[in-house]
């Protein structure tokens, strides 16, 4: 029993920095904005970028009204409340990106979406369903600890007492309720998907004749990848998102699998900001702390200065401590691997929001290539 | 950023941030099977395991056991047209979503739309999975046989 016990605070309360809830808040809040914005669905082409402020759906429901049994006493929402309803949702996610009020604009956002998916059972959708619960957990959690303006304005309340500004150590559990949220939904999105019509690919078909796949791209893709591919892909690609994250060997190859999947269903039917949405909590499983891999690069010499430049100017997320010295790049990674050349290129790429898909592919290629042919050891 | 400082919480608070952790993740689990059993996806996280393609035709039960067949009285616009009635349709949430959907609907067309001459007000919901040529004929009614 106290074993148990002892792996339950472990899982649930062992220490840990949190910069991950921060960059989980910061790429949520941004597929908020774009959501109340109307921004989104590569399915649209270029008419993904027509930008409405803020974004007005129409009422959901006239005289008839169907609220979620044992909410009737919610107020009906009319043309003049939903309309006051998307100019505050999109101030809202606004200023949870910005980090600004973070627990309080949570708070309201939560309660907001709540009263949109209780108020009447057709305004459901599962998007609107994951980001109530995504969102009522930024609620419970410090989401504005780092990343934010909260923690700006923190800093700079600490220097005018002339304090040193400290940086938190939490409890993991608030990281964790989001790792565990998003592997609970996987699994149960795959098990409702054990159906004859997913093993044997015939869902592509009906779901083509029933108009759910749509845009230019439609036709390219299914031309591309038979339906049986594509239904055996998602199979796989969700099954593995819901266990390969929690390991630190699976979670990169789980993390493409998880944004090929979401790219392609944004590329051919219309779920808003889903895609983007379930991406960005992938980040949940981002390690907590920042800066713990460094990179040595030489300001004399072009590549090394240019990677370095690269690294100063995409680094958002602040992975990588940059360490100027003569001679050779050298990457030094957490787990305690020496890295230079296209293999430290190939890491760096990886660590970088904006070219992590690339950099997994150079990561990959150059790991078949070390096990075919070993690099000489470094340093 | 300057040094760590530990925030961490005390065993009163473990303790009920433990419950609050079972309840949380109980209700995810929770309504993952209710969607299940319900054959109705909403509030679950089963997405996109298929769709049903339905019509609906609403009759009331007259006081001579006689149907009379009629449309939906009132407008409905944008995605509570699901229960309109009267043309094909398609749900991606399941039959279940459908099926709980019209009970709600019987129950406002009761209450709001009545003519005096009827004993119930029934709904036949014709509905078949995905592009599968059976088709699952339902009647729902209301008030049910015998009184709600």
């Amino acid at each position: 029993m106290s074993r148990l016990r002892a792996a339950w605070d472990r899982l649930w309360f062992a220490p840990a920095p949190t910069e991950t809830l921060g960059l989980v808040r910061l790429f949520v809040g941004l597929t908020l904005v774009l959501k109340f914005t109307g921004v989104w669905g590569i399915y649209r082409g270029w008419g993904a970028l027509n930008l409405r402020l803020p974004f007005h759906d129409g009422l959901q429901h006239g005289r008839f009204r169907l609220p979620v049994p044992g909410f009737d006493w919610l107020p009906p929402m009319t043309a003049a409340s939903q309309r006051l309803w998307d100019g505050l949702a999109l101030a809202l996610a606004v200023l949870l990106t910005l980090g600004l009020g973070t627990r309080a604009v949570s708070v309201g956002l939560a309660l907001l979406l709540l009263y949109a998916l209780l108020e009447s059972q057709f305004n459901y959708l599962h998007h609107v369903n994951v980001y109530v619960w995504v969102i009522c957990i930024f609620a419970l959690s410090p989401m504005g600890d780092h990343y934010s303006l909260d923690a700006v304005l923190r800093r700079l309340w600490a220097r005018a007492r002339g304090l040193r500004p400290v940086r938190p150590i939490r409890p993991i559990l608030y990281q964790r309720m989001l790792q565990v949220f998003l592997s609970v939904l996987y699994l149960t999105t795959t098990i409702g998907k054990l159906t004859p019509d997913w093993f044997d690919g015939s869902i592509f078909g009906a779901l083509a004749n029933g108009g759910f796949l749509k845009g230019p791209f439609k036709a390219t893709l299914l031309g591309l990848f038979p339906p049986m591919f594509m239904a055996w892909w998602t199979l796989f690609a969700e099954s593995l998102l819901a266990v390969g994250l929690w390991h630190p060997k699976s979670r990169r190859v789980t993390a493409w699998c998880g944004v090929a999947l979401h790219l392609g269903i944004d590329a051919m039917m219309n779920v808003t900001t889903f895609s983007y949405l379930m991406i960005s909590l992938y980040l949940s499983f981002a390690s907590p702390a920042t800066g713990q891999t460094s990179l040595s690069v030489d300001p004399g010499q072009p590549l090394s200065r240019g990677l370095g430049l690269l690294v100063r100017a995409l680094d958002w997320t602040q992975r990588i401590r940059l360490v100027s010295a003569p001679g050779p790049m050298r990457l030094h990674s957490p787990e305690g691997e020496v890295l230079g050349g296209v293999h430290a290129l190939g890491r760096v790429l990886g660590l970088l929001p904006l070219t992590f898909m690339a950099g997994l592919w150079v990561d990959l290629g150059l790991g078949l290539l070390r096990r075919l042919r070993p690099p000489a050891p470094i340093g | 950023m300057g040094p760590p400082e530990q925030l961490a919480l005390g065993p009163r608070a473990r303790a009920a941030w433990s419950v609050a952790l079972v309840l949380i993740f109980g209700l995810q689990i929770g309504l993952g099977l209710r969607s299940r059993l319900h054959d109705d996806d909403r509030y679950g996280f089963a997405m996109f395991h298929e769709f049903t393609r339905y019509k609906i035709d609403y009759q009331w039960r007259l006081v001579d056991g006689s149907a009379r067949k009629f449309s939906f009285p009132v407008a409905l616009p944008k995605r509570s047209a699901a229960v309109r009635g009267g043309r094909h349709q398609v749900e991606v949430f399941g039959a279940g979503t459908t099926r709980l959907q019209l009970r709600g609907a019987l129950r406002y067309l009761w209450a709001a739309h009545r003519p005096d001459d009827a004993v119930a007000v029934e709904a036949v919901y014709r509905w078949r999975r995905n592009d599968h040529p059976e088709e699952t004929v339902e009647q729902l009614r209301w008030p049910p046989e015998g009184g709600p």
